[in-house]
């Protein structure tokens, strides 16, 4: 007792004030207070009041010191209250019910079956809690609740069966009935059965301990909500945690990730590395799965400092045994990606990847397969970006010395991943179209073969073969692939397409080998399911009786066909091209082409500008050629110069416009285009074609004419309007306005005046080298001709190319200044960069700096 | 909504063919085509996903947008551990205040 206390007691407090005092410590339960201050007033004045005062403190105290498993300091309290005999029936009924419960022996004890229902419940919650406390002469509830505690020790081994067993003997009438509940519940709560478990557990008794550790339980599984339980579970809980193994584990996963939720990373790695050092042994899968998510978010959020951090503690993951896949992906992040350290490092974990214990054999063949496709990829965009982006960024990390080693390693990339895993679709399809876009059919052939021999019904490969081999001229080769894509897709518009073509070509094959009857039929067959003009077939049936020398079935047909059409220009031109290409006689050649001459100089008329420009865009678009080819175009370049101000159909002005953007690679104007794809964009405003063309002549009209915003608006609306069109664009070309309005996006965020040809957005995708190298086929003057100011042969002066190396912060001043002062014609632009950039002048190697090609006569 | 299948289906991506095949049937009987069909639809595409060896072997190796936070990590940890069996003598010390 302090000495204040003492002071006060004997001193100045009144015994009333003092028997207020401890009434008020036994409500509030500070039952060790209370016998104190209750001995101090019994000793001070012995009145009954007092002494059934002290006994008050005295029993509760006792009862508080039972319940928290003091034992003996609950018998010497309850010896205190012996010493006072006996004072109210209320008291006295209380204390000869905690002389049971304490064990303490007075002569005849009741037998358990004389105990009242509630006291017996509390002798065998005891007999369960503390066996020790209970009095031997209850023997069979011993022996009853030591079956019980043997349950539950089974039901800890996992031995569920035996404990259930153990528990047979115990009645539902038993005062351990509750403990048999409690059992099974938790069973089943192992189990992972909640509706089992809760069956049990919710028909126990509220007072009963089982209660209690049941609450416990579900509280700490988080099957139970802990501010709903009736009584305090903090410590019970808290206790329960410690007895886990777990406990702290947890606790210091749940610091990291409040730290993470609050942003601060420096802490969150200072956590996870404590608990890494602890726990790294007991908790493999909590220390795994955090490591996981840690070095997942680091490498999203590109903190490269603290990845390294975490690799230097952290276990590393089961699937990346040597952190390479992390740097790779980090590295990734980068804008300007270290292609060689990147290659690097997914070849490293290509290399680990061998034997990873988190995949099968099979798999890990898989992932290298995976690794290095990943790889071909970005090399391949590499690729992209030194051919379409050239002018941005330092290049010293990009490969150099030509697209050569940059293509071998791609190719090699592919190979490497079909090599680990044959079936890797994605890879055959990506290197077939890689030698696609580089012009190299012959290989392309080879990849799809070998693509359909894993997957025969590849239909896409299917058809790109046998379109390849029509337009190749080989229809008999074409034909297993024809007809498989018969078999798998027979009322697909592809298929049918294909179809007519293979029979068209074979009608010209027929005929070149002057097998007519063949050729006839094939034709007859192809005009039952026309999927092209009928003029082109009608010229078709003219050219085979012409090399027949049916003159005059050949002339009927002419006359024929003439009174059916109202503009005559179309069939002249289709039977110009078919004399060339079936190889009839020259005279001919020489007729048809005076006719269209004459045809051509009447009034002009729409409907023949679209036919015809949809009769040269299937050769502009398929890279076919014919001799003669280059005279049609420039001659319907001057018929639809002279349709401007006619009013078109939306067929025939799509036509055209299809026409004029093949042909801009040409030299053409780009304000043609642009002009005729605005009027469609207007007057029809629901097919995509136009907006897509009106984009094109955008972006062709060079870095610092082109309407960035009014382009991306373009593009994104025929892309918009494509997804719901009657007449979509075809694949093709949404490739391009996807690929456009990526160009586009990423310059719009560059400061203006950075030079940029716009044209070269395409260079990927459609290279005229094929028409530079087989100039012998054209008309010789076509060369050069139509090389208009952003015409690809000819450099535009409004397009300068600026070489790598130059400081990138003058480049925008520069090539502004550079335009106005090439515009001018004060100076030759190239010589200037050349000297700017420390290069030679008479190199002039680059694709920027091409000269105009000479015209050959 | 995240468009991972595993995010979708609400597994870690350590998770088997047999879990995912369970987590699957889960929620198609909580989400059946008749009365939630988008729902149905995004699950079944992420089933096909990641049915696909060599889909769901290229989401384990290089996809990082995965959700999945501490937080659920910690939550599926415990109730990983709910199952270990508490020593009856801990159990039965829960009797005391």
């Amino acid at each position: 007792m302090t000495r204040k206390h003492k002071r006060r007691l004997s001193g100045s407090a009144s015994a009333t004030s003092l028997v207020d005092q401890v009434r008020r410590q036994l409500s509030k339960g500070d039952t060790r207070q209370a016998v104190k201050e209750a001995r101090v007033l019994f000793r001070r004045e012995p009145s009954p009041a007092h002494r059934q005062l002290l006994a008050d403190a005295c029993l509760a105290r006792a009862e508080y010191l039972r319940r928290a498993g003091m034992l003996h300091q609950a018998q010497d309290t309850f010896r205190e209250l012996l010493q006072l005999g006996p004072t109210t029936p209320e008291t006295d009924a209380r204390t000869a019910r905690l002389r049971v419960l304490l064990g303490i022996p007075d002569g005849a004890v009741p037998s358990l079956a004389d105990l009242d229902a509630s006291l017996a419940e509390q002798l065998s919650d005891q007999a369960m809690v503390r066996p020790a406390q209970v009095p031997a002469v209850y023997g069979d509830l011993l022996a009853q609740a030591a079956r019980v505690r043997e349950s539950l020790q089974a039901i800890e081994r996992g031995d569920d069966q035996n404990a259930l067993d153990l528990l047979q003997d115990v009645g539902r009438t038993s005062p351990l009935a509750d403990w048999k509940l409690f059992a099974r519940g938790l069973s089943a709560h192992y189990a992972g059965d909640a509706a089992r478990r809760d069956s049990n557990w919710q028909r126990l008794n509220p007072q009963r301990v089982a209660y209690r550790i049941a609450q416990v339980v579900l509280v700490h599984c988080g099957a139970r909500d802990a501010a709903a339980v009736e009584f305090d579970v903090t410590r019970r809980l808290r206790r329960l945690e410690y007895a886990l193994v777990g406990d702290e584990a947890h606790r210091m996963l749940n610091d990291v990730a409040v730290a993470m939720r609050e942003q601060r990373t420096g802490e969150v790695l200072r956590h996870f590395r404590t608990l890494v050092m602890r726990h790294a042994q007991s908790h493999t899968s909590l220390v795994t799965g955090a490591t996981e998510i840690l070095w997942k978010h680091l490498v999203r959020t590109g903190d490269g400092a603290r990845l390294r951090q975490l690799m230097n503690f952290a276990p590393a993951p089961v699937l990346d045994p040597h952190w390479h896949r992390a740097e790779a992906l980090l590295l990734e992040q980068d804008r300007y990606i270290e292609m060689n350290r990147l290659e690097q490092l997914w070849q490293r974990y290509a290399a680990d990847l061998t034997r990873v214990a988190g995949l099968r054999d099979d798999e890990c063949q898989v992932a290298q397969a995976l690794v290095n496709l990943r790889l071909a990829r970005h090399l391949k965009q590499t690729l992209n970006d030194c051919e379409t982006d050239r002018f941005f960024g330092d290049d010293g990390d990009r490969p150099r010395g030509g697209r050569s080693p940059l293509r071998k390693k791609i190719v090699d990339c592919y190979r490497t991943a079909l090599r680990h895993y044959p079936q890797l679709l994605a890879a055959h399809d990506e290197l077939g179209q890689l030698y696609r876009d580089w012009e190299q059919p012959d290989k392309a052939v080879s990849t799809y073969q070998v693509l359909l021999k894993h997957f025969p019904s590849h239909t896409e490969s299917l058809e790109w073969l046998a379109r390849h081999f029509l337009e190749a001229d080989r229809p008999l080769d074409a034909e297993p692939y024809i007809a498989e894509m018969q078999r798998l897709r027979p009322r697909d518009r592809h298929t049918q397409i294909l179809l007519w073509n293979k029979r068209l070509a074979l009608v010209q094959h027929a005929a070149r080998k002057r097998n007519f009857d063949l050729a006839r039929r094939e034709l007859d067959e192809a005009a039952r399911q026309p999927c092209g003009p009928a003029t082109w077939l009608d010229a078709i049936r003219i050219t085979i009786e012409l090399k027949a020398h049916n003159l005059e079935v050949a002339q009927q047909l002419i006359n024929q066909y003439l009174l059916q059409l109202d503009e005559p220009a179309v069939l002249w031109m289709v039977l110009e091209s078919n004399a060339v290409r079936y190889g009839i006689d020259r005279a001919w050649k020489k007729e048809f082409a005076a006719r269209l001459k004459t045809a051509l100089a009447g009034p002009p008329s729409t409907a023949a500008a679209g036919r015809m420009a949809e009769f040269l865009s299937s050769f502009l678009q398929r890279r076919v050629k014919y001799t003669g080819l280059a005279t049609h175009q420039r001659a319907l370049r001057a018929y639809v110069r002279r349709c401007q101000q006619l009013t078109w159909q939306q067929r025939d002005l799509r036509h055209v416009c299809q026409y004029l953007f093949w042909d801009l690679d040409r030299g053409l104007p780009w304000s043609w285009l642009d002009r005729l794809a605005c009027l469609g964009t207007s007057q029809f405003p629901d097919n995509p074609h136009f907006p897509f063309y009106a984009g094109s002549a955008q972006m062709y009209r060079g870095p610092y004419r082109c309407n960035i915003q009014r382009a991306t608006q373009h593009f994104d609306q025929a892309l918009q309007l494509n997804t719901h069109a009657a007449d979509p664009l075809a694949p093709e070309l949404v490739e391009r306005a996807k690929h456009a309005l990526t160009v586009l996006r990423n310059h719009s965020s560059l400061p203006p005046g950075l030079p940029f040809r716009f044209d070269e957005a395409f260079d990927d995708l459609d290279d005229d080298d094929d028409y530079d190298s087989s100039a012998a086929d054209l008309d010789a003057e076509e060369c050069g001709e139509y090389d208009g100011p952003a015409g690809r042969g000819a450099r535009g002066s409004s397009s300068p190319a600026i070489p790598h190396g130059f400081p990138p912060e003058l480049r925008a001043m520069m090539g502004e200044l550079l335009e106005l002062m090439a515009n001018c014609g004060a100076i030759d632009p190239d010589e200037l960069y050349e000297r700017a950039a420390g290069g030679d002048p008479s190199r002039g190697d680059r694709r920027g700096s091409r000269r105009p090609k000479k015209k050959k006569r | 909504m995240s468009t991972n299948p595993y995010d979708i289906l609400g597994l870690g991506s350590e998770a088997t063919e047999a879990e995912i095949r369970q987590q699957y049937l889960t929620l198609v009987r909580q989400h059946p085509p008749d009365r939630d069909p988008e729902r149905f639809a995004a699950i079944r595409a992420a089933y096909d996903q990641l049915r696909d060896p060599v889909t769901s072997l290229e989401h384990r190796l290089f996809d990082v947008t995965s959700h999945e936070t501490l937080e659920s990590l910690l939550a599926r940890e415990r109730a990983k551990s709910l199952p270990r069996r508490i020593a009856t003598d801990v159990l039965l010390s829960l009797a005391d205040e």
